[in-house]
């Protein structure tokens, strides 16, 4: 019998997952909410500062660049839902049957997934900085306010995205894990913002440590000079980064051992 | 052709399928029938390697599914209806499938048109119907011009026209010598499809035979008998070597004597004849024989539960 010669490469593995991301009202849903945050809390918090009585010496405590970064905040709990989304999403539904039918090596829907997602998060995050940064410009320029260009605003404005992907990814690896969006973005959530604020109220060094190594701080060292940052204190921008790192690759490299093992 | 050698699942306790062995061949439609939870989906998740074997191989032409390079050209399978995104577009849910393996746009719109979906291929999976969804899956499983098809309970959900077009599409893609392999709980609808069935029950193999040998190996051989003289005729026949039972109204059910012989034995005894009647045993019959201990839940006589 002859048949049409079909053949299966990553390419087309990662073609794939983008067609899946893509053709999902959902992810746009997230990707307009990401940029939307991003630039409004610029523009709002630019529009604040500038409002203060002297904004010169509030920019002390609150700088232009803490300003047009402010929406990583809320920012990280929407790409945390991105991040989950990709794989519990198919769980939820039953199309990750389907995907590991057509891809019964299974490792490379989940790093095609690592690919589409990070892009994806990374040119969100850029887009909503950068409509966020114009919009501020005129607003902050008025008030005699400017971003400085310096390391910190650097590492800020680059930061910002590289942290959004890693948080998006760590939460696609525990999402991977736990095959569930509710337990995912919990479990997310606690580690990002519920757990660091807790433990904080804890006088303990140990405790300490530990929350120095929480994805919030150590983004917070990397980023410098953001509302997450805290100069001076906890981890250097290196070692905050590769805390990062290693928070967005555990739970994926776990969850591509123990993927190729389960009944899907 | 698929190659199932001593394959076996357990869930915790449970054993779902119970080292099974069977080889289905190409060229010819082979259903697979057992009753609900007999371990008929279980399988055919092991073969496509969705589900771990606990031991046991099960090896589709020549190697494990997963071992194959471009695997949807090897095996085409339906597995469940709702193995499907709800927010996504049929089409979409073909193009993302056929993205992995580089088949182009036009192949997608060809099995969309050959499901009959065409003209529902951009609404959204999530509001089709459960026979719409079947054949979603349908064209999910012919994607990839498969050499082998497995199709896990084809008819569900679909109206009468829609069972009448699997089963011809299933003889076609037989008649084309692919590898043919559906499953259902009703073997009156394997019946009409297969030519060859594997019957499951509790997890192992009941039979492995063509269809017309499954009837003819489980038929009982019960002969009718209706008779004035039964009193007469019943004990004759036990010492002639039957098993007779005697439901007190002229009847007998005669079991290990054919009706020749029964003719015989009620001449010797002028015994008078009113009915002489070899029951036939059908396809269905053979199937609930077979299975009859194999049934994991069974009902209660409806009598009998209003009784109390």
């Amino acid at each position: 019998m002859t048949s049409p010669y079909y053949w299966q490469t990553f390419g087309g593995v990662l073609r794939s997952e983008w067609v899946k991301l893509r053709t999902l009202r959902s992810t746009w849903w997230v990707v307009g909410s990401t940029v939307l945050v991003i630039a409004g809390m610029a523009l709002a918090s630019s529009l604040s500062l500038v409002n203060d009585p002297d904004p010169v010496a509030a920019a002390d405590y609150f700088s232009p660049t803490m300003a047009v970064t402010s929406g990583v905040g809320f920012a990280q709990l929407v790409v945390i839902v991105l991040g989950a989304l990709a794989i519990t999403g198919e769980y939820a539904t039953g199309m990750i049957r389907s995907s590991f039918a057509a891809t019964p090596a299974r490792t490379p829907v989940l790093v095609a997934k690592v690919v589409v997602v990070g892009a994806l998060v990374l040119t969100t995050t850029a887009l909503g900085l950068a409509i966020g940064w114009a919009a501020s410009w005129p607003v902050l320029d008025g008030a005699g306010l400017r971003l400085e260009a310096v390391g910190s605003t650097w590492q800020a404005m680059l930061g910002v995205p590289v942290y959004l992907v890693l948080v998006a990814l760590t939460s696609l690896g525990v999402g991977a894990l736990l095959r569930h969006t509710a337990g995912a973005i919990f479990a997310m959530v606690a580690v990002v913002l519920v757990l660091p604020s807790v433990l904080s109220l804890v006088d303990s060094a140990w405790v300490g440590a530990i929350v120095d190594h929480m994805p919030v701080s150590a983004g917070g060292a990397f980023m410098a000079e953001t509302v997450l940052s805290t100069p001076g204190a906890g981890p250097s921008a290196w070692a905050g980064f590769v805390t990062m790192v290693v928070w967005a690759v555990v739970p994926l490299v776990a969850a591509g051992v123990v993927l190729r093992r389960r009944d899907a | 052709m698929i190659v199932v050698q001593g394959l076996t699942k357990r869930y915790g306790p449970r054993t779902a399928v119970d080292g099974i062995s069977f080889t289905v061949r190409p060229g010819q439609v082979t259903g697979f029938v057992g009753p609900n939870g007999a371990g008929k989906s279980t399988t055919m998740r092991m073969i496509m390697g969705l589900d771990r074997p606990t031991s046991g191989t099960a090896k589709v032409n020549g190697r494990a599914y997963a071992q194959h390079t471009s695997p949807l050209t090897q095996v085409g399978a339906l597995l469940e209806a709702k193995a499907i995104h709800p927010g996504r577009t049929a089409r979409d849910h073909l193009r993302a499938l056929a993205a992995t393996h580089h088949v182009p746009a036009r192949r997608v719109d060809e099995v969309l048109e050959m499901t009959g979906l065409t003209s529902v291929a951009r609404k959204r999976a999530g509001r089709f119907s459960l026979g719409m969804g079947q054949r979603l899956g349908i064209a999910t499983a012919l994607l990839g011009d498969p050499r082998t098809v497995i199709l896990d309970e084809p008819v569900n959900g679909l109206d009468p026209e829609g069972v009448l077009w699997v089963r011809n599409l299933a003889r076609h893609l037989a008649g084309e010598g692919r590898t043919v392999f559906l499953s259902s709980h009703l073997m009156s609808e394997v019946a009409l499809t297969a030519d060859h069935v594997v019957v499951i029950g509790a997890g192992r193999i009941l039979a492995d035979a063509p269809v017309a040998d499954v009837v003819a190996g489980a038929s009982r051989g019960l002969v009718e008998v209706r008779t004035p003289d039964a009193v007469r005729l019943a004990p004759a026949l036990v010492a002639a070597g039957a098993q007779v039972s005697d439901d007190g109204t002229g009847l007998l059910a005669v079991t290990g004597l054919d009706a020749p012989a029964i003719g015989a034995v009620a001449a010797r005894e002028r015994a008078v004849l009113h009915a002489l009647t070899p029951q036939v045993s059908t396809l269905e019959e053979a199937y609930l024989a077979l299975t009859a201990d194999a049934v994991e839940y069974r009902t209660t006589p409806v009598l009998e539960g209003a009784a109390r």
